[in-house]
C-alpha cells in the first residue's frame, strides 16, 4: 500500500472520469473510490494500490484502487 | 426442316444469353467524376482540362463540390474502352485523387437523420461518397466494452448474441454509456430520420461486456471477451480500452483473433504521451490516435511508436462541446434514459476506423492484413509528422472504399506491386515502421545534399589545387554535418525512450534550429552563413579543425542551395512568402560557398597544413 497526494479532478474524456492529479501532472484513474472523495478540487492523500492488470475506457493513466483517504490541511 | 428449327432455337438462346451477359456488365453511365486533391488551384484544374480536352464542370453548385474539387465531364457511353483508358490516365495524375464512372445509381448518400448536420466527423472522413459504395452489409463487429444498450437510435441496427463477462450472463447491457456511444459511431440506425448516423449502419453489432459501470475491467475479462468475439463470428473487434501495462495474455488474445482472420482495432490512449497504450501497441492491432474538427491531433491523444492511423475523436472546449463526437447513448446517472451526448477520446476515434473496416470487409476484403493495408494506404498522409501523431495519416472512408472495391478486379501481384509503390510514395520511401517510425525521412533530398557537397568539394579542389587531394576525415565529417546529418537517426525510435535525442543527433546544422518542432521549415539562425562564419573566424588557425569548418561550409552550401531551389519547405519567421525564404537560403548558400572557397585557399597557403593533408 502506498500514499498518493494530489488534487481530485473530473476529466471530460470519454464518458468522463474521476482522477487524482499528482504534482507532476500525472493522472491516476480512481477505482473503488468512495462517493465523498469525488469532489472537484479536493486536496487529498490517498492510501491505495496501483492495479497494472486493470483496463479502462478512459486511458488517462494508471488505475489506483482507493483503500482510504484523508483530506490535506 | 426439324433440324433447322432446332438450329434456330439454339441460336436464339445463345443470342439471349449473350445479350444478358453484356447487359449485366455495363451499368449505365454517361459522365465521369473527377475528384482533384483539395490543394489543386483553379489554374491547375483548367490546365488538366485543357491537356485532356475535357469539358469539366463542378459536380454540383454546393460548397462541398467546390471545397472538395469534385468535377464531372460527359462521355460517349458507347466508347467504354477508350473511356476506361482515359480514367486510368487521369487517376495516375498527381493532382487527381480519383476518377470513376458516374454510375446513374450513384447519387451521394446523405442520410436524413435530424442531427446528421452536427456530425462534422463523418464529413471529415468523406462518408457520403463511401456510403454510395457500401453500408456494411453482412459484417459482424464486436464491441468489447462496457456493454451496449439498445437505445432508440439503435432500434433498426442488427444485433447478434453477445455476452457479459463482468456479471457472467447473457445480458451485456451497458450501465456506463461508453460502449453504447462507441457502437453508435459504428452502426447507429441511419436514414431513420431520428438522431444521428453511424458509419457501417447495416453491419451487425455483437455486444461483449468486459468493463463495469465505472469503465474499469480486469485483464482476464477483456482477454476472454476478445477470444469470445473471435470464436463467435465477429470479423472486427473494437477495443476502445487500454492499460499502460503490457500483458502476455492480452498479446496472445489479439494474435489469436488475428490468426482467425479478425481485424483488431484499438485506442492509442488519452494521456497526451508518446507511450501508446496496450493492447493498441501490439503487433496485429491497428492503433488509432484522435484528431479534432480541424484535423490536428487532439490535445489528449497519445502518439508515437505504434500509432497506425488517426481518425476524428473530438477536441471539446468549454465553449464548444459540439467539437466532440455526437452519438446516442445512455445517461450515466440514469441508465434507463437515452441521451445524445458529445464524447471525446481515442475511444471515439477507434470506432471510426472500425466502421470503415466493416465497409471494406463488406466489399469482400476479409484478410486483416489487407484491411489494414487499405486503411493505411488510403489515409491522407500528414507532412512533417515527426513525432508520429497520425501514423499513416488521416482516415479517409471514400478513398478506402474506392480502393477496396477495385481490389477484386486486378491481379493480386500487380495490385501488390502498385500498392507497394504507392506505399513507398506515401511514406517517404523506405520506412521500416517498427524501428523507424518517426515519420518519413526524405531520403532523396538528403542523399542529393551529401552528393552536392561532394561535388562542390571536387570543384573547389579542381579550381584551387588539382594535384593536392585534401579529402581528410574532418573535412568529410564537416560536409556530412552541414549537408544531411546522420539522418537515419531521426527515424530511430525505441519503445519507451523519448525521441528528441535522436532528432537532435540526426539533424544537420541547418535543420538544428527546428529539429524538435513539428515542421520541416528551417530556422534562419541555423540555416545561414552565421554559424559557419563564426566557426571559421575561431578555428581558421587550427591545423585540423579548420578543415572541418571548410567541410561544414561546403555541406551547408549544398544544403542551402538545394533547400532554396528543389526542396523548399519554408523558413520560419518569414511568413508564407516563398520567394523571400528561397532568396534567403540561396543567398546564404552562395555565401557558404564563398566562405568554403576562401577557407580552403587560406588553409592551403599555410604549408604545415598542406603537408599534413597531402597524399
Amino acid at each position: 500500500m502506498q500514499e498518493y497526494s494530489g488534487k481530485i479532478e473530473f476529466l471530460d474524456i470519454e464518458s468522463g472520469v474521476w482522477v487524482l492529479t499528482v504534482p507532476s501532472g500525472e493522472h491516476y484513474a480512481l477505482f473503488r473510490a468512495p462517493k465523498d472523495l469525488l469532489q472537484e478540487g479536493l486536496q487529498v492523500t490517498i492510501q491505495g494500490q496501483v492495479k497494472p492488470d486493470m483496463l479502462t475506457v478512459a486511458q488517462v493513466g494508471p488505475v489506483l484502487e482507493v483503500k482510504s483517504f484523508k483530506l490535506q490541511p | 426442316m426439324k433440324f433447322r428449327r432446332w438450329l434456330g432455337l439454339c441460336c436464339a438462346c445463345l443470342m439471349a444469353l449473350l445479350l444478358t451477359a453484356c447487359g449485366k456488365g455495363s451499368t449505365p453511365y454517361d459522365s465521369i467524376v473527377v475528384n482533384f486533391v483539395n490543394t489543386a488551384t483553379p489554374a491547375q484544374i483548367s490546365a488538366i482540362a485543357k491537356e485532356y480536352n475535357l469539358p469539366l464542370r463542378l459536380s454540383s453548385a454546393s460548397d462541398f463540390a467546390r471545397n472538395e474539387a469534385i468535377y464531372l465531364f460527359d462521355v460517349d457511353a458507347s466508347q467504354q474502352g477508350s473511356t476506361r483508358r482515359l480514367i486510368k490516365r487521369l487517376t495516375d495524375e498527381a493532382l487527381i485523387e480519383y476518377a470513376h464512372p458516374n454510375y446513374q445509381f450513384q447519387a451521394a448518400f446523405v442520410p436524413n437523420d435530424r442531427l446528421y448536420p452536427q456530425q462534422w466527423n463523418l464529413r471529415a472522413i468523406h462518408m457520403p461518397e463511401a456510403w454510395d459504395i457500401s453500408q456494411g452489409e453482412g459484417v459482424t463487429v464486436a464491441v468489447v466494452d462496457t456493454g451496449v444498450t439498445r437505445v432508440p437510435d439503435l432500434a433498426q441496427t442488427e444485433f447478434v448474441k453477445g455476452y457479459d463477462f463482468v456479471d457472467d450472463d447473457d445480458n451485456p447491457e451497458d450501465l456506463q454509456g461508453h460502449g453504447t456511444h462507441v457502437a453508435g459511431t459504428i452502426a447507429q440506425s441511419t436514414n431513420n430520420t431520428l438522431g444521428v448516423a453511424g458509419i457501417a449502419f447495416k453491419a451487425k453489432i455483437m455486444p461483449v461486456r468486459v468493463l463495469d459501470a465505472n469503465g474499469f475491467g480486469s485483464l482476464s475479462d477483456v482477454v476472454e471477451g476478445i477470444r469470445y468475439a473471435a470464436d463467435h463470428g465477429a470479423t472486427i473487434i473494437n477495443l476502445s480500452l487500454g492499460s499502460r501495462a503490457s500483458a502476455q495474455l492480452m498479446q496472445e488474445a489479439v494474435t489469436y483473433a488475428h490468426n482467425k482472420g479478425v481485424t483488431v482495432i484499438a485506442a492509442a490512449g488519452n494521456e497526451n504521451s508518446n507511450q501508446v497504450s496496450f493492447p493498441a501497441r501490439y503487433e496485429h492491432v491497428i492503433a488509432v490516435s484522435a484528431t479534432g474538427p480541424n484535423g490536428e491531433k487532439a490535445p489528449y491523444s497519445n502518439y508515437g511508436v505504434g500509432v497506425d492511423i488517426s481518425a476524428p475523436g473530438g477536441a471539446k472546449t468549454p465553449d464548444h462541446p459540439e467539437y466532440g463526437i455526437l452519438q446516442q447513448t445512455i445517461n450515466r446517472r440514469n441508465p434507463n434514459e437515452a441521451v445524445f451526448a458529445y464524447f471525446q477520446g481515442t475511444s471515439m476515434a477507434t470506432p471510426h476506423v472500425v466502421g470503415v473496416a466493416a465497409l471494406i470487409q463488406a466489399q469482400g476484403v476479409k484478410d486483416p492484413d489487407k484491411v489494414e493495408q487499405i486503411l493505411k494506404m488510403s489515409a491522407t498522409p500528414v507532412q512533417g509528422d515527426k513525432q508520429n501523431f497520425y501514423g499513416a495519416g488521416r482516415l479517409d472512408a471514400a478513398r478506402a472504399l474506392a480502393r477496396a472495391s477495385g481490389q477484386q478486379e486486378e491481379n493480386p501481384l500487380v495490385l501488390w506491386f502498385k500498392d507497394f509503390l504507392q506505399y513507398l510514395n506515401n511514406n517517404g520511401y523506405l520506412n521500416p515502421r517498427f524501428w523507424f517510425d518517426g515519420g518519413p525521412i526524405a531520403l532523396v533530398p538528403k542523399l542529393l545534399m551529401v552528393v552536392g557537397g561532394y561535388i562542390i568539394l571536387v570543384l573547389i579542389r579542381w579550381w584551387l589545387a588539382p594535384k593536392r587531394l585534401f579529402a581528410s576525415v574532418p573535412l568529410l565529417a564537416g560536409i556530412l554535418l552541414g549537408s544531411a546529418g546522420l539522418f537515419p537517426l531521426q527515424g530511430l525510435a525505441i519503445v519507451g525512450a523519448p525521441r528528441w535525442p535522436f532528432q537532435l543527433a540526426g539533424s544537420s546544422l541547418p535543420e538544428l534550429g527546428t529539429a524538435l518542432a513539428q515542421t520541416h521549415a528551417l530556422n534562419p539562425l541555423f540555416a545561414s552563413v552565421l554559424i559557419p562564419g563564426l566557426l571559421m573566424l575561431l578555428l581558421l588557425g587550427h591545423r585540423r579543425w579548420r578543415w572541418a569548418v571548410v567541410g561544414l561550409c561546403v555541406g551547408m552550401a549544398s544544403h542551402l542551395l538545394l533547400s532554396g531551389s528543389l526542396f523548399y519547405e519554408g523558413v520560419v519567421w518569414f511568413g508564407s512568402s516563398a520567394w523571400l525564404g528561397r532568396s534567403f537560403l540561396l543567398l546564404n548558400g552562395v555565401l557558404c560557398l564563398g566562405l568554403a572557397y576562401l577557407g580552403a585557399q587560406a588553409s592551403l597557403e599555410q604549408p604545415s597544413t598542406a603537408l599534413a593533408l597531402r597524399k
